[in-house]
């Protein structure tokens, strides 16, 4: 009879003791999933460089410089130009969540040739070299591309992506 | 015997010594397994976040580089003594002094600082270590194409990230091809 109750204690010791193990298994296994998808994906870089490469398209296709990026309205007609659009509905509460900066420079003097074109938040460039974990990406390309008369340009385009509460935890 | 041996307390080590060691062993077992699952967990978790941290920021894969690229598709247009520099490529089946020059001042000067190694030249097709590939003309520009191939330690090879972009010159006797290369730095 004292060895039936013994062996019984031991089996709900170890009972216990099972429970306990799948309780911290559990929980470790819980851990890991929240680790792995509790944090959103950064695709901003990804981002600022197809926002890049869809404004180098637009000033150039086909290795020759666009008609009408020289011309005086191309500034003010920029966006609807090159079919962007910069409204972020997600965020209606900033103030804009991208920048894009582009400049022509003559490649052969490197003079700038037409006034920069500026569009979107210019208070995201602050972030830009800044040291951080919730700051805006940056990206700067240059490329080099000619137009029909054979005449050289340098174009530099910086676009910034912000979107940090989507992005960054 | 056995069992009453088995189920006594710790405390009449006099009378059963024996039943003492096996609870302790037993015991013992118990105890380390417990820390070797709790040590597994912890390295699991260790990597996990070790991983996401790494993982979470979003890069392109496959690297390439869309505005070099568009750099080298309009340094191929660019007329030079009334003759794009495709076609005198094409011609000399090198660079020359002008457009050689010319793409030291395109590649060097806008890209310089975002690779490791940049490289303009003509290409053969041909037989290389692994199947056909392009073996580069040296030229007094850019020196010799880099390999995407870089051996290290004990005669082992790794894939160094580098971008390719050609453009098919000529079929003669073989197969030439304009090309630019950039490695990628690190």
């Amino acid at each position: 009879m004292i060895i039936n109750k013994n062996k019984k204690g031991a089996e709900k010791t170890i009972s216990v003791y099972w429970f306990a193990i799948l309780v911290i298994v559990a929980g470790a296994v819980i851990y890991m999933v929240s680790l792995v998808y509790g944090q959103p994906y950064d695709v901003r870089k990804i981002e600022s460089e197809i926002l890049a490469s869809n404004v180098a398209d637009c000033f150039s296709k086909g290795g020759y410089l666009n008609e009408g990026v020289l011309t005086s309205n191309f500034n003010q007609t920029f966006l609807e130009k090159c079919n962007l659009n910069l409204d972020s509905p997600d965020f209606s509460q900033s103030q804009g969540e991208y920048y894009i900066e582009a400049s022509i420079y003559d490649f052969e003097t490197n003079a700038l040739i037409a006034s920069s074109i500026k569009e979107g938040n210019p208070n995201l460039k602050i972030g830009c070299g800044a040291e951080g974990n919730k700051l805006p990406v940056c990206s700067e390309k240059s490329f080099y591309s000619i137009d029909r008369e054979q005449k050289s340009y340098k174009i530099n385009i910086l676009t910034i992506v912000n979107k940090v509460e989507k992005n960054v935890q | 015997m056995y069992n009453k041996e088995k189920n006594q307390g710790f405390f009449s080590p006099s009378i059963f010594p024996k039943s003492r060691r096996a609870q302790i062993s037993e015991g013992l077992t118990w105890v380390v397994a417990t820390i070797v699952i709790i040590i597994i967990l912890l390295f699991s978790i260790f990597i996990t976040s070790f991983y996401v941290s790494s993982k979470k920021s979003i890069d392109i894969d496959s690297f390439s580089d869309f505005h070099a690229q568009k750099s080298f598709l309009s340094y191929l247009l660019t007329n030079q003594n009334q003759e794009n520099i495709y076609s005198k490529i094409k011609a000399d089946s090198n660079l020359n002094n002008d457009n050689g020059n010319l793409a030291l001042q395109i590649f060097n000067g806008l890209y310089k600082d975002d690779y490791s190694q940049i490289w303009v030249g003509v290409s053969i097709l041909g037989e290389g270590l692994i199947g056909t590939s392009m073996n580069g003309i040296e030229n007094e520009f850019f020196g010799r194409r880099p390999s995407s191939v870089v051996s290290g330690a004990m005669g082992s090879v790794a894939v160094k990230d580098t971008y390719y972009s050609a453009l098919f010159l000529k079929n003669d006797t073989e197969q030439k091809f304009v090309e630019a290369a950039f490695a990628k730095k690190g």
